[in-house]
Formats: structure tokens, C-alpha cells, sequence
């Protein structure tokens, strides 16, 4: 990135500030994984598509690669090219169900 | 220190903020038209929000000595019923002939649907023949990269002037492709489903402070008003320098909005 500007904290002085609240929320993650194993119909609903995101999210935060945050979002994203034919409501939920996108997330 | 928030939609806020925000320094806003959590049933609907936009909001504004500014349009998530959004469009260039009306926006998709193209297209051509600004907004979440690649193909195929152009929303798979198109680009900082201010901070060091700001686009979800001033903290407390904050929260801010020839921060 030719106009990057360095993070001026040293590494230490980054994770002092930053692990203990990244330590929450992947506690937060961690058990909402376990809360949703934890469920009345666990085992036989089928695999949701936005756990299934999650999971594939956290081979990332683990690997040995830069660009975590950048990747993890194209992980989640539509990679579809064509607008859809018409919109069915307004949110969004956060994944791409593949079974009904065509293409979908990487 | 003195800041802009670029994006902002006080009609949802109450004057209470409008106080903590001139507290921590905040001199002039932005508010594009949005969408006000339900559909309207009628182009009168639009008609009247205009008028709050353009009217009453900067007298409101003004009691706090914040300079108010605006933009007008139909919102992607209104913009599916293309009937209506003609009527909307034809609302248009009565108020941006108004002198706080800096452009047309947001513009944009949510669910990157054919019509929803269709009328962002409409109002960007509209935009580009009233020589006006143009504000864009991006979809949310999982819509967010598809539909910022069909925006900036439409505004490349429609010859609008990047430099006219702000793209809001970016995150860190967006970014890249605003700035490299010479657009401008905005985050916004929201606690839960957008950035952080913690996250805008590290894409300021990745991608620099050029044509890239932040804002808070608080509004009756779940947001927060000081967001701008919170991410200038974050940048301060890891030990950025004054001037480049100021160049975040007030300078590039400033150099869009001015091509306007409308705002005004005293």
C-alpha cells in the first residue's frame, strides 16, 4: 500500500491494549458455537449456512497470513456478479447461503 | 478539536445529542436522505422530509452552532417500487437548488437488485447533468462487495467524475477499489454491524488518510453520535499525530463537501 502509515505502538504495547477485549469476543464466539450445539434440534437441523461462515472464519484467524479482517470479509461476501432479479425484503444476513445463490462465497 | 461529521441523520436524534456532539467539538454535519425504517406510502411522503432537510434541520442545528448541511434523493431500500422512485426523482432538483443542499445521496443498492440499479443509475445521470455531488451508499454485510462493484462499474459507464464522488460504508474488502477508482471514501463506525473505530484506525494506517474519512451515520438504530470523536481518540491514544487526525476528521471532509460550493463550517 504506497500510502500506508505505520501503526506507531510497539507489538507489545498493541496487544496489551487490544487482547483483552479480543479475548472476550472470541469467548463470544466460542460459545456461540457451543450454544448452537447446544440446541433443542442439534444434530438433526441441517448445517446453517452462517455457522458454517463462522467456522471457515476462524481456519483464517488462524493461518499465518496478513490481510485477516480483508479476508474474512470476502469470505462472507457475494461474489456473484449480476444484480438479482428483484428484492425480496431489505436485510441482510450477514453470509451467503450457497444452496441459493449461484457462486456465493469463496 | 474541531471535527465534521460527513454523515449523520439528526431527524432521528434527539437535541440532546445534537449538544454532546457540539460539546466535543463538532462544527457542521452532513445528513444524507435515508430511509426512515418504513416505507413511505407517497412521493408527499419524500416531499416533506425534503423540506425537514433543507428547512428546519439546519434552524435546529444552528442552536447548537453546528452548520447544517444535506442531500436528497430516493434510498435503495425504497428504491424496489421504481414508480414511486420516478416520482421521488422528480422532486429532486427543487431542493437541490436549496443553499445547504450539497448534492444528491445516499444513493445506492441494498440488495443489488435490477431496479434498484436501475434507479441508482437514474439519479446518478441526474446528478452528473446538475453538475452535483454524488453520495453513495453501499449494502450491508454479505451485499457490501457485490454491490460496490456494480456502483463503481454504473458511475465509470455513466463518465461521472470520480472527484465528485464519495463511496460511504467502505470496509476492508471495498476500500481498495473506491481509492483506486479515485473516488472519495468514508467509514462508517457503528458498535455492532459496521466498523470500529479501532478497525477504521488500522484501515487508515493500511490504505492512508487520501481521500478517506469517517462518520458516524447515526440514526434511530443502534449507533453511536460521538463515533467520529471516538475514532479520532483511538488514533490519538496510538500516538498518530495531530495533524493527521485533523486531516481525517476535518480536512478531508472539507475538500469534498467544498466542491459544492455550498458548505460551511462558520
Amino acid at each position: 500500500m504506497p500510502d500506508a502509515i505505520p501503526c506507531p505502538l510497539t507489538v507489545t504495547q498493541a496487544v496489551d491494549r487490544y487482547f483483552v477485549p479480543c479475548r472476550y469476543q472470541a469467548l463470544d464466539i466460542a460459545a456461540f458455537l457451543d450454544r448452537v450445539g447446544r440446541c433443542a434440534d442439534a444434530g438433526q437441523a441441517p448445517e446453517d449456512f452462517r455457522v458454517a461462515a463462522m467456522q471457515k472464519a476462524a481456519l483464517i484467524l488462524a493461518d499465518k497470513l496478513p490481510e485477516k479482517a480483508r479476508r474474512i470479509q470476502e469470505l462472507f461476501s457475494d461474489h456473484s456478479m449480476a444484480p438479482i432479479e428483484k428484492a425480496h425484503g431489505k436485510g441482510a444476513c450477514g453470509a451467503v447461503d450457497l444452496a441459493k445463490v449461484g457462486g456465493g462465497a469463496k | 478539536m474541531k471535527y465534521i461529521d460527513p454523515h449523520i441523520h439528526l431527524v432521528s436524534r434527539t437535541t440532546d445529542d445534537y449538544q454532546r456532539i457540539a460539546l466535543a467539538g463538532c462544527r457542521a454535519v452532513s445528513e444524507p436522505a435515508f430511509w426512515a425504517g418504513y416505507d413511505r406510502s407517497s412521493p408527499q411522503g419524500f416531499y416533506d422530509y425534503f423540506r425537514h432537510l433543507t428547512e428546519y434541520e439546519p434552524k435546529r442545528a444552528a442552536q447548537y452552532g453546528i452548520k447544517h448541511h444535506c442531500w436528497v434523493c430516493i434510498n435503495s431500500k425504497e428504491a424496489e417500487d421504481a414508480v414511486l422512485a420516478r416520482e421521488v426523482i422528480k422532486l429532486l432538483p427543487e431542493f437541490l437548488d436549496q443553499p445547504t443542499c450539497l448534492g444528491i445521496g445516499e444513493i445506492g443498492l441494498n440488495k443489488n437488485s435490477k431496479t434498484e440499479l436501475e434507479i441508482f443509475e437514474a439519479q446518478a445521470q441526474l446528478a452528473i447533468e446538475r453538475k452535483q455531488l454524488i453520495l453513495c451508499h453501499t449494502p450491508h454485510l454479505e451485499d457490501k462487495l457485490k454491490g460496490t462493484r456494480l456502483m463503481i462499474g454504473a458511475l465509470k459507464n455513466l463518465g461521472a467524475d470520480p472527484g465528485r464522488v464519495l463511496i460511504d460504508h467502505v470496509e476492508e474488502h471495498t476500500v481498495q477499489m473506491v481509492i483506486d477508482g479515485g473516488f472519495h471514501a468514508a467509514m462508517t463506525l457503528y458498535p455492532h454491524s459496521k466498523c470500529s473505530p479501532a478497525r477504521a484506525a488500522d484501515i487508515l494506517e493500511v490504505y492512508g488518510g487520501e481521500r478517506l474519512g469517517i462518520n458516524s451515520a447515526c440514526d434511530w438504530g443502534v449507533s453511536e453520535a460521538l463515533a467520529v470523536p471516538l475514532c479520532a481518540h483511538e488514533l490519538r491514544m496510538r500516538g498518530h499525530g495531530e495533524d493527521f487526525i485533523e486531516k481525517v476528521v476535518w480536512g478531508n471532509p472539507k475538500a469534498f463537501f467544498g466542491k459544492s460550493g455550498k458548505f460551511r463550517t462558520e
